[in-house]
């Protein structure tokens, strides 16, 4: 069959291709030292150095809290966004895209004048006698993980409301008219239905934290280092763009093989598809 | 040849404007960008826009104030004597930046500054333009400071800065610092390594003249100490703020920044010379910039005058690196200058040969120790 519009591709993969796949095979040559004398010792550098491995685990660890926290979350707000009436609808809606439009930057300052020693939320918990110290909730780990599910939780809820929205009513009524109690009708008629759209959200806001640099940066109080982050200094400060660049394939390749096992389990055409 | 795009047409246009003089090849570069070519086309295109001359200086620092600072100090000036302007940009030029720039052979900045250690450091790795001693007067500037590819331009501090009130009768020391029992309150140390390290190992007892080669291990034991009771800063910007929200008490900053929290908080933060750490930045001249070598030799040469020194101090509290300027600073400016007779003697001064050497190693083991 021929395709008449197929013209109309070739901006985008000139595009793709220029900008996108031409770079990262320069990188990825990078990660292997050039042509000339081509070594793996970058790779071997990250096997063998315990601090490498201390911040790629570091940043596993944060993503995965981060990711499993803000699908949960965002699954609560796609539910009632799903389910209410349309004037409150759009006001939820309004809730979750206005942060989503601030700067990433803004928002991080943000968290930290709300969570800092002296901040108002622990000015205010001293204040009522709730505690005696204030609390540790931001210039580590804690404060980090708090800062990045504020910013993905909208990752999370677009896709599984898109699927709640098109999701046919009449699966539940006919759960509902021959017996289902309303949880039983949500266990095993609801969830399953959603759980596509579940996997995909988690996947794209894992994929995403995963680059997670200015967050890290300035709730972690410079403790909390991540993986970007750590590929920023090697390239500005340090000058070791081979390691820089054997850390970003490391990433990518890591990407990829989430996205192929996402898909393996859940069909890549359900989890792009109908997302 | 026969061009293939519009795009390459321009720039082609735009390269024969260099060869007749009509552009210059900064605006060249400008064109190229614009018009989404790389750089580098300019010279497949059979031009050589490097032998253009620019009829500007451009100088390249870390922004915020210093870009007036310096422009107003230094910048202007230069311009009355010999007409050339000096645009100041804030745009970082981080070592990182300039070996980039070098090796692409697109250099937009003529005079970077940076870290003394980075003349001996990029110039050895031929990335820099020697500095000319037949136009710059070495005498000019302090001992062992006029390096074969770079000046120091000016002098900063890593001092300890802390909240008054908690030192009413005499300023703390680092045993104090470290001293989380009789002093509670978060700590600041750079995230980068530099003068932390040194903090660390004067607070384990190291003597000031004593800490290079440096035991990078013992700083970053020290440091983990402090557990949860220390904020590493990352700007200069923020760890002045972190002073002003009360987040810490006392931090090893830069000398800038502590006068003007000093003034800010009129008086109820300050700091101390003692153990401080005395450090000289410098002016590069990355290779292939596009301003003529004799200009910017002057240049350098110019900024070394004891005036235009002391004027820089006044703006930025940036110390003078000729020991003329320094002897000759009016009582107000005494005080601000990391490098003026007493303020000098109570601190380490930073072995630039250790840095030169030593550096990227230690940033990476430093961040790879404090973080997780």
């Amino acid at each position: 069959m021929r395709q008449p519009y197929i013209g109309f591709l070739l901006p985008a993969a000139f595009l793709v291709c220029g900008l996108f796949l031409v770079p990262i095979g320069q990188l990825i040559i990078l990660s292997f030292d050039g042509f000339t004398e081509p070594s793996l010792r970058w790779y071997a550098q990250i096997l063998e150095t315990g601090s490498i491995q201390r911040i790629l685990w570091t940043t596993f660890r944060i993503v995965t809290i981060t990711t499993l926290i803000a699908v949960l979350l965002g699954y609560a707000v796609a539910f009632a966004m799903a389910h209410m009436g349309p004037r409150q609808r759009l006001l939820l809606l309004l809730c979750v895209l206005v942060p989503f439009w601030l700067s990433v930057l803004v928002r991080a300052l943000a968290w930290l004048i709300l969570l800092r020693n002296n901040g108002i939320v622990n000015e205010t918990l001293l204040a009522t006698g709730l505690i005696g110290a204030p609390l540790p909730l931001v210039r580590n780990e804690f404060g980090v993980i708090i800062g990045m599910v504020h910013y993905l939780v909208p990752y999370a809820v677009f896709p599984i409301f898109a699927t709640m929205q098109n999701m046919d009513g009449r699966l539940m009524m006919a759960a509902r008219s021959v017996g289902a109690s309303p949880l039983r009708t949500f266990i095993d008629v609801y969830l399953p239905v959603t759980l596509p759209a579940v996997f995909g959200a988690g996947l794209l806001v894992f994929v995403f934290g995963l680059g997670f640099f200015v967050t890290p940066a300035i709730l972690g109080g410079g403790r909390v280092v991540m993986l970007s982050e750590y590929v920023s200094i090697s390239v500005l400060q340090t000058l070791r763009w081979g390691l820089a660049a054997s850390l970003s394939v490391v990433l990518l390749v890591a990407t990829l093989a989430l996205l192929w096992i996402v898909s393996k389990v859940v069909g890549v055409r359900r989890l792009l598809g109908n997302a | 040849m026969r061009k293939h795009s519009f795009q390459a047409d321009l720039a082609e246009i735009a390269a024969q404007e260099v060869k007749a003089g009509r552009l210059d090849r900064r605006d060249f570069l400008k064109i190229l960008a614009a018009a989404g070519v790389a750089p580098a086309l300019g010279a497949v295109l059979g031009s050589d826009p490097a032998s253009a001359q620019a009829n500007e200086i451009v100088l390249a620092n870390f922004g915020g104030d210093a870009i007036n600072g310096m422009s107003e100090a230094w910048g202007k000036p230069f311009t009355a004597d010999s007409g050339i302007p000096v645009r100041v940009d804030g745009g970082s030029p981080l070592a990182g930046k300039i070996k980039a720039m070098v090796e692409s052979k697109s250099v937009i900045w003529d005079v970077c500054d940076g870290d003394g250690f980075l003349c001996n450091q990029l110039g050895n790795q031929g990335l820099l333009d020697e500095v000319d001693y037949s136009i710059v007067d070495k005498s000019k500037i302090r001992e062992g400071w006029a390096w074969k590819h770079g000046i120091a331009n000016y002098t900063y501090s890593f001092v300890l800065a802390y909240k008054k009130e908690l030192f009413p009768d005499k300023p703390p020391t680092y045993a104090d610092f470290f001293d989380t029992k009789k002093y509670p309150g978060k700590r600041s140390l750079w995230k980068y390594q530099m003068g932390a390290m040194e903090a660390c190992l004067l607070g384990d007892g190291v003597a000031r003249d004593q800490l290079y080669p440096a035991d990078l291990d013992r700083a970053i034991a020290k440091a983990k100490s402090l557990g949860d009771d220390v904020i590493y800063w990352e700007s200069g910007a923020e760890s002045q703020q972190m002073f002003l929200d009360g987040e810490v008490v006392m931090g090893n900053i830069w000398n800038t920044r502590a006068s003007i929290l000093e003034r800010d908080t009129q008086g109820k933060v300050t700091w101390t010379w003692n153990d401080g750490l005395y450090c000289p930045s410098s002016f590069v001249m990355p290779k292939g910039h596009p301003a003529s070598n004799e200009a910017l030799q002057k240049f350098l040469a110019s900024i070394l005058e004891p005036d235009r020194q002391i004027k820089l101090l006044s703006i930025l509290g940036n110390g003078p690196t000729n020991p003329a300027a320094s002897a000759s600073l009016p009582p107000e400016l005494q005080r601000l200058d990391p490098g003026y007779g007493d303020n000098a003697k109570v601190q380490a001064i930073r072995s630039e040969d250790w840095y030169e050497k030593n550096y990227d190693a230690a940033v990476e083991k430093w961040i790879d120790g404090i973080a997780g």
